[in-house]
């Protein structure tokens, strides 16, 4: 049995005097542990409206239908303390902007241990190691110092890494990467990429990633599903899907990638 | 703010760019905050005025060993003059003003003081509550916002001044019970920006359950806000207590406090400005430091100022 099946998901997003918006409709997949699943698309085809309702962090005007399960219970339908529970210690999330996804007020350190110290009750010094080591982990250099800055100090990439550090912390099964790479600029993608990668190869997480650039799938992606207007209008293993892409949208996405052969290869020197 | 790296190794060495010295990570949160407030001159001046003013009101009639109430039949109605020991002037019933502006000053800092600090702990958590949870929640607390405010409280105070006696700590309560109604509300308009925050999600997908979202996440958030618009209100909460004091609701002479003064040296003003001049020129001072402390602090508690 796959890590989290995903069966006929849909999410509308009720209005007031005007008829709901159907933002996900009937999607299905399932991710095993160890693969990396990338759900692609343009914007507003519904991809990260599919995982916020597996995170239970739609807002309360969306009704969703289907099922979700991660190993065999479904998440859409539990209670939030069994699903706060769940998120975080099994789930992790990481978001898409770094300069936004972390709390401006609060040090690295707090903002890490606060996971180790609701989930687990960690006494602090102990949090603190555990924290430490996690940002080693996603290779911050110098982490204990790094522990008392706050985000503003860090930059672009390096806050994304401590999201990244922070959502590895209680060692998650399912890792699920919302648009990880499009707020930064391309070197530092490359290196949070190669960091992802790791990753998932060290660890066996099981990975949803999220993103509307095919460099991105072809690079990490053992597993695609490609949205469009709500729906997956493609699903296939990367391998056969790069080779022969079935969907107008999918070689779209793909011809949206900016291609370097246009131009005569630099010498460095 | 971090200037994009233009190379992966730069990568590293933006950590100081925020300004911090090397040793940032060394010290408590608090200590951050405190070094900061250190290193604005202004407030640390307004502080050290604010503390004297404190020490002078409670301490120094006292010290001077004069009962404000005494009356100076030699002396009635005497303009400000030092050699005459009168350095305020004395009111038409030869009472010694610099004496009962210090007196009033203990009525009307302790007002001040707890009604603020009453309107920031009570207003700041309502606003973020109602801010955080939203939608039913929300509606019902602003609702009863709403209706307090609809409540006139000269009413109330009228009320629980008739049914529990003229007790000074009844006029803080009253006090404290409507001036927290306007800080909910901006706690409220903030967190609803706050709440579509990425971190605020990021909180809820690492399982934090909501009340320690708001406490933790929003609050610290609202803590800038807050104090600016606690320094905005306190004028305000001061000259509150000098409207019930005026009515016969607040404190009763022979008890003063800097409203009542200034209420009863603005009546007499062509005749004794000197009435008006003493008390007045205490809660200007006060009211101008405070602000000065709520500036330094708004800047102190901001980790993204250097």
């Amino acid at each position: 049995m796959a890590l989290l099946e995903v069966e006929q998901l849909s999410v509308r997003f009720m209005r007031r005097g005007a008829p709901p918006v159907h933002a996900v409709q009937d999607v299905s997949f399932s991710v095993e542990a160890g693969r990396t699943l990338g759900i692609v698309g343009e914007s507003g085809s519904g991809k990260s409206q599919t995982v916020m309702a597996i995170m239970g962090l739609l807002p309360p005007n969306a009704s969703v239908g289907g099922v979700a399960c991660y190993e065999g219970r479904d998440v859409l339908r539990m209670d939030r303390g069994a699903l706060n529970a769940l998120r975080g210690e099994r789930i992790a999330m990481v978001f898409q902007d770094p300069m936004t996804s972390l709390n401006p007020f609060l040090t690295i350190e707090r903002q890490l241990t606060e996971s180790l110290q609701t989930h687990r009750g960690l006494p602090r010094r102990e949090a603190r190691l555990r924290a430490i080591e996690a940002l080693e982990r996603v290779h911050i250099p110098d982490a204990a110092r790094r522990m008392g800055m706050y985000p503003h100090q860090c930059s672009g990439g390096m806050r994304q890494r401590i999201t990244l550090a922070m959502a590895l912390l209680m060692k998650p099964r399912l890792l699920i990467a919302d648009e990880p790479t499009t707020a930064l600029d391309v070197t530092v993608q490359a290196q949070i990429v190669e960091l992802l990668r790791e990753i998932t190869r060290d660890s066996g997480t099981a990975t949803i990633l999220i993103t509307h650039d095919m460099g991105v799938v072809a690079g990490l992606c053992d597993d695609v599903a490609v949205m469009c207007a709500g729906r997956i209008v493609e699903q296939s293993d990367a391998v056969s899907l790069f080779a022969a892409p079935a969907h107008p949208r999918t070689i779209d996405l793909m011809n949206a990638v900016p291609k370097l052969d246009a131009f005569e290869e630099v010498d460095r020197g | 703010m971090a200037a994009p790296p233009s190379s992966s190794s730069e990568l590293f060495d933006a950590s100081d760019s925020g300004g911090g010295n090397a040793y940032d990570g060394a010290l408590s949160r608090r200590a951050k905050v405190a070094l900061r407030f250190m290193r604005n001159r202004t407030a640390v001046v307004s502080l050290a005025v604010l503390v004297t003013v404190v020490l002078v009101c409670f301490a120094g009639p006292f010290v001077l060993g004069q009962d404000p109430a005494r009356n100076d039949w030699t002396a009635l109605a005497l303009p400000p003059t030092l050699e005459g020991g009168h350095w305020f002037g004395t009111d038409e019933l030869g009472r010694d003003l610099f004496v009962r502006t210090l007196v009033g000053g203990r009525v009307s800092l302790e007002v001040g003081l707890l009604g603020t600090i009453a309107a920031c702990l009570i207003g700041v958590a309502y606003g973020a509550c109602a801010g955080y949870f939203g939608g039913r929640v929300d509606a019902v607390m602003m609702r009863i916002v709403d209706l307090m405010y609809a409540v006139p409280y000269m009413l109330i105070a009228i009320l629980v001044m008739t049914f529990f006696g003229r007790e000074f700590y009844l006029v803080i309560l009253t006090i404290s019970a409507f001036s927290w109604l306007d800080m909910a509300r901006v706690a409220r308009g903030q967190t609803l920006s706050l709440r579509t925050r990425e971190f605020v999600d990021a909180a809820r997908a690492i399982g934090v359950p909501g009340r320690a979202i708001v406490f933790r996440h929003i609050v610290p958030n609202l803590l800038g806000i807050a104090v600016v618009y606690a320094t905005v209100m306190a004028p305000g909460v001061v000259l509150t207590e000098s409207v019930l004091s005026f009515l016969g609701l607040g404190v009763q002479e022979p008890m003063t406090s800097w409203g009542v003064l200034i209420e009863d040296g603005a009546q007499k003003l062509e005749a004794m400005p000197w009435l008006l001049l003493g008390p007045a020129a205490m809660l200007c001072t006060t009211l101008y430091c405070v602000g000065f402390v709520g500036d330094g602090l708004r800047d102190a508690l901001d980790p993204k100022e250097p």
